[in-house]
Parts: structure tokens; sequence; C-alpha cells
């Protein structure tokens, strides 16, 4: 280009240029980068620790569109510094594009966070309640959750599988046995517990039994839990 | 295996390994294994043989009870106990080497073949790719459509991936003597480098890395 | 699950493993429990069986217990005098002592003579024992130390501890590989480590419960 106009022409460039890129520097719409990525994040942390909370699909999106906004500035100024003869605004436009790349780093960071951290509560989920997403939790999720939520599953199930039916999601906690003090309430007669062992319910007997053997007798009604 | 019930004394069993192994010494081990495997920062040494030694002896003797109900009550009943019991230990285990595989992801599957077969069972090894696959995709394809054709998403992420801390503190018990135990108290402070010995059944606080290779060798216990 | 402790059940669970005497009042045959034979037990004749077997029975009025001796006023005081005049830990009979003396507590609370005094010495000796581990816990991370020896630490209080550490150290890790921590001279040099308190009346608990002593050479 230095070759193609005069002495004057090309000062005159620099002058533009040099205004051009303070202009793009005090661009009234320029905002702070990396605003809705905070936002993003922040609605998760704000979230209860066992919860999941809507997918902000329209916060990724905006997310997504500055990094396409940075993206196109920063070819912009890449094209900028090669053609351009001149080199003593190079500093500057190297510090944006510098500048512009941080944020965008940032944004996709967020990003990645957001939807990590999002997996890990699913994760809890398949864990505490089984492989079947709850209707409510259901439309919270996005649909690539959803299909992650099914291999993960499926993942953890095949894994079982080599385990000769041993199901880790069963035995979380230590197994402890609990026994109530129990009162028959109507002569039921005789009760065969899961061990086969016979018990004979009569009216107005006590008896100490475990919890989970009582628990659908009781909700019968048949026996009353008893506070000793 | 016919045959046997609840009243009859069972049979040691043969580990595929070396030496007749009876179900007792297994479960010690388990608890051994269970505990270091609950302190280790990092995944160590699957123990594949045991685990499915152990579950198989779970199954025949869950089979016995089943056999037995009706008959004895009692004793079905406190054999489920126990046979509950070591249910915990093993899923406890099985489920501390899963969660240390989903945290440590791209760590693990940056492995060599070789460290993998070491660490991973089969099953955990095809649990984790499979995991890390899908888990990239998810992140990957939730943002990719809106983005940049092309634009790589989770690059900066695997540059820099979490990893396991090795210069935690553990409480160590050494099975053994141990000698030429490096303490690095970081060379930062200015500090020199010590060398220690540990006595066998002492207790001991020290950063993981300074024991890691003994743990590996189940040479020490970790509390 | 937090990989890197065990939680107050858990903890119960593995003092439960613990043998334990009992005096059934049934016959039963002998249990082949793949942890070990069981039995067979008389009626009135003393049997070892795993503290959780024994919780089991208890439960179902089938035995009573042969407490342990430790578990006692008159031993308990003995070890309450013991640690109290310690600078260090004292060695307990067993490292679960306080699951063990909860779990027997409440199962067979009422079998046992003075059971609330029992209760109140137990929780009085672990009293102790955690304000020495508290004290040395500031001392070792404020020395930056990476060593340290614990004898006689039991579990409870090891829980304690890795709390206690925990918070601490991975802070300070974080400052001093950010460049941004430098620790303090380390008044424990390996030299003058190998001083224990020995004044039983120092009002201040000398921090010594961790004994530095190493059998070390130093690399120079």
């Amino acid at each position: 280009m230095r070759a193609l106009i005069g002495p004057k022409e090309n000062q005159a460039s620099q002058v533009y240029y040099r205004t051009l890129w303070w202009t793009d520097v005090q661009r009234p719409s320029l905002k702070m980068y990396g605003r809705r990525a905070t936002d993003l994040i922040r609605g998760l942390d704000r979230a209860a620790e066992n919860s999941i909370p809507p997918y902000n699909g329209e916060t990724v999106r905006a997310v997504c569109e500055e990094i396409k906004d940075i993206f196109e500035a920063n070819q912009q100024d890449t094209g900028r510094l090669q053609s351009q003869a001149d080199t003593s605004s190079h500093q500057n436009i190297l510090h944006s594009i510098h500048f512009r790349h941080i944020a965008m780093e940032r944004n996709k960071r967020c990003l990645v966070a957001y939807h990590y951290n999002r997996a890990e509560r699913l994760r809890s989920i398949r864990w505490n309640l089984g492989g079947i997403i709850p209707r409510e939790i259901r439309s919270t999720l996005s649909e690539k959750e959803v299909e992650w939520f099914n291999s993960y599953n499926t993942e953890l199930t095949n894994y079982m599988m080599e385990l000769d039916g041993l199901n880790l999601t069963v035995h979380q906690r230590p197994p402890k046995e609990h026994f109530i003090h129990v009162r028959v309430l109507l002569d039921y007669g005789d009760y065969e517990t899961e061990d086969g062992e016979t018990i004979h319910l009569k009216k107005y007997t006590r008896h100490v039994l475990p919890r989970t053997e009582c628990e659908h007798l009781i909700r019968q009604g048949v026996l009353e839990h008893v506070h000793v | 295996m016919d045959g046997n019930d609840l009243e009859t004394q069972p049979e040691d069993l043969n580990t595929s390994n070396t030496s007749e192994t009876t179900t007792m010494q297994l479960l010690a081990e388990l608890k051994d294994i269970w505990r270091n495997e609950r302190f280790a920062p990092e995944l160590l040494p699957h123990h594949v043989d045991l685990v499915d030694c152990l579950l198989e002896q779970v199954r025949v003797m869950e089979g016995n009870v089943g056999k037995a109900r009706g008959k004895e009550p009692y004793r079905c009943h406190v054999h489920k106990m126990e046979l509950n019991r070591i249910r915990f230990m093993l899923s406890n285990y099985l489920r501390c080497r899963l969660e240390k595989l989903e945290l440590f992801t791209t760590h693990y599957r940056q492995l060599s073949a070789e460290q993998q077969e070491h660490f991973l069972s089969p099953a955990e090894l095809t649990f984790l790719n499979n995991f890390a696959d899908k888990t990239d995709e998810l992140l990957t394809n939730s943002v990719a459509p809106y983005l940049p054709t092309g634009m790589p998403v989770l690059d900066a992420w695997k540059k820099n991936p979490a990893r396991p801390k090795l210069d935690s503190f553990v409480f160590v018990q050494p099975k053994e003597v141990l000698e030429g135990v490096i303490l690095d108290a970081g060379t930062q402070d200015g500090r020199e480098e010590e060398i220690v010995t540990l006595e066998e059944g002492g207790q001991y606080l020290l950063r993981y890395s300074s024991v890691r290779e003994h743990v590996m060798a189940n040479r020490v216990l970790l509390m | 699950m937090s990989t890197g402790t065990f939680d107050p059940e858990e903890l119960e669970f593995l003092a439960e493993e613990t043998m334990v005497t009992i005096i059934p009042s049934a016959r039963y045959p002998l249990f082949y429990m793949l942890g070990g034979d069981v039995g067979p037990m008389e009626p009135s004749i003393p049997v070892p069986v795993p503290l959780w077997l024994a919780v089991h029975m208890r439960q179902r009025k089938q035995c009573r217990l042969v407490v342990p001796d430790w578990l006692a006023v008159e031993p308990l005081l003995k070890l309450k005098e013991d640690e109290n005049n310690s600078p260090v830990f004292t060695s307990m009979p067993t490292k679960h002592y306080i699951e063990i003396s909860q779990v027997i507590l409440e199962s067979f609370g009422d079998e046992i003579p003075h059971s609330n005094d029992i209760r109140r010495l137990t929780k009085d000796i672990l009293d102790l024992r955690l304000a020495k581990l508290r004290a040395s816990v500031d001392a070792f991370i404020k020395g930056s130390n990476v060593y340290a020896k614990v004898d006689n630490i039991t579990e409870v209080e090891l829980c304690s501890l890795r709390n206690l550490l925990t918070r601490g150290v991975d802070q300070l890790d974080m400052l001093r590989s950010a460049g941004t921590y430098r620790a303090p001279v380390a008044a424990a040099t390996v030299e003058d480590s190998t001083t224990l308190s020995t004044n039983p009346g120092s009002a201040v608990r000398s921090s010594r419960l961790f004994s530095s002593d190493r059998n070390t050479s130093v690399n120079s």
C-alpha cells in the first residue's frame, strides 16, 4: 500500500487508522465482556446443593454470541495488523487482541464450568434417586443433559453388571438394623417374616421387630409403633 | 457347590493366584485396601481378583440362605446381616474408585495403556472411556452450535485438567520398617530435604507423596 | 462421600467388627460366617462374637454382655488421670474406644452399673485429647511441618485432626504455590524438637503432642 500512495496520503491514513482505533475503544455500545458468563455461574451458585435450576439456554447463547463477536473483532484486528505497514499502532492493536482473547477464554471457561457443574448435579440425582429422571427435574434439563443422564445410567448399569449383581447405589450407607417396639392392634394371626420366621400376631401383644418388616403392617393398621 | 448349605462348613476357596486363601483372609485384605483407597488422594492399583472372589462368596452364601429360608430363620437373619456388611464394604470401596475416575477423568485417560491396566479394572476402564466421551460430548455440543465453526471448546480445560493432589497429608502406619522416606518440605522455603525412617507399627502424619510407592506396594496402611 | 475421611456412621461400622464376649440365653449352633466361625452357643456360657452381632442379639433379648475391663469407672478414672498428666497422647485400650463405649452404652446400658459416669468419663478423656490435638495442629501448620509422629491416636481423633488440618494446610499450600507465602522461621528445628514438655502443671498445654523426633539423616 505504501508503494501506491505518496507520503502525505500515508500520513493521513495513519491518522485515520489511529482515530479508528480510538473510536473502537470508545464505542458507546462497548460493554464489559463476561457479564453474562458471570450471570450464568452466579445462577448456579445460588441454587441449593442438591438441586438443578432450569437450564439457562438464553444466557448460554448470549455468552456464545459474545464469543462470536470477540472472535470476529479479533479477526478484523489481525487483518489490520497484517495489512498495515505502519507498525506504530501495532502495540495497541495487539493489546486489544490479547484483551479480547482473554475475555473469550474466560467465557469459554464459564460455559464449560456451567455445564460441568450441572452434570455433577445430575450425577448425584442418579445415585440418590435412581435411573429414571423424576418429571419435575426433567423439565429443568436441556435435551443434551437428558441424553447424558441416560448414557451415564447405561455406563453405570454396565459397570455394575460386572459385579455379580452388586448394586452400588443400594449399599451406600453402613447397614444398621433398626428394631422397633410394636403393639398388635387386631388379631392378624400368623405372619411370616422375610427370613421365614413365623410370628403370631395376636391382639394386644407386643413385639420387637425389624423396622423394615413392620412398616407396611403399620400402614395397614395391623401394628402400632410403641415408643419406649 | 451343590450341597453347600448353611449347616456345612464351606470349603476353603482357591484364588486364581497362588496359595489357598480363606475368606477370612480375603475380608481382612479387603478392609485394608478399602481404607487405603478411601484415604489415598489418587486411584490405587485395582484388586479385581479379590473383589471377584468375595463377590462370588457372597453370592454362594446368599444362595445358601435362600435355601434355608423357613427352616432356620434365625440363622438366615444373622448371615444376611453379615452379607449386608460385606456388601457395604465392597460397594463403598468400588464407589470410591468410581468417584476418583469421574473427578480426574482426563488425568486417568492420559495414563499409558500399561498404567491403565495396572490401576483400572477392565470394567472401570470401559466406564472411564465411555464416561469421558459422553461428558466431552455434552460439554462441547451444548455450545458448539452457537460458536464460530470449528472453534475448540475444551482445549484450555484439557490442557490443565484436575489432577489428584498428591501432596495431601495422610496418616500412615507402616507394616514394616521403611527406610529412606523423603520428606519434601518444599524447596521454596529454603529447607533442605530430609530423609527419615518409619518404624513398623508407628503412626505418622506425612505428605502422601512421601510414601506413595509404599502405599502402592501395600507396605503401609493409611489411617 | 468424601475421600479422605470416615464419617461417624462409618466409624461405628468399623468399631462393630471388634470381638466382645457375650453370655447367650439360648442355644445356637455354629454359624459358618464368612468373617470367621461364631459359636456354638450354650446358655450361660461366655462366647466371643463380633460387636455387631452382640448388639443384634441384645435387641432380641438373647444375650448379656461381659463388659470389657476398661469400660468401668475405676479404669476410666485412671485413664483420665494419666491423660491429664501427660503432654502427649496416652495409650488407649482400643483405637475405637469412643465408638465402642457409645455402642455398648446404647445397647447394653441398663446392664452396666454407673453408665452415666462411664459416659461422662469417656467424654472427658476425649475432650482432653482433642484439646491437646488442637494446640499441636496449630503449631504444626504454622511451623510448616511435613512430618509428625502421632502415636496412640485413635479413630475419632484422627477424624477431628483431618478436619483441622485440611482447612489450614490446603490454604497454606495454595498460598505457597502462588509464591506469596514465606514460612516463619520454625522454632522447632530437628535438634530441639526432642524436648517434650514434662511439666504437668503447665497452664499452656505444650504443643509437643506431635513428636517431631525423627531417626533422621539430614541431607546437606
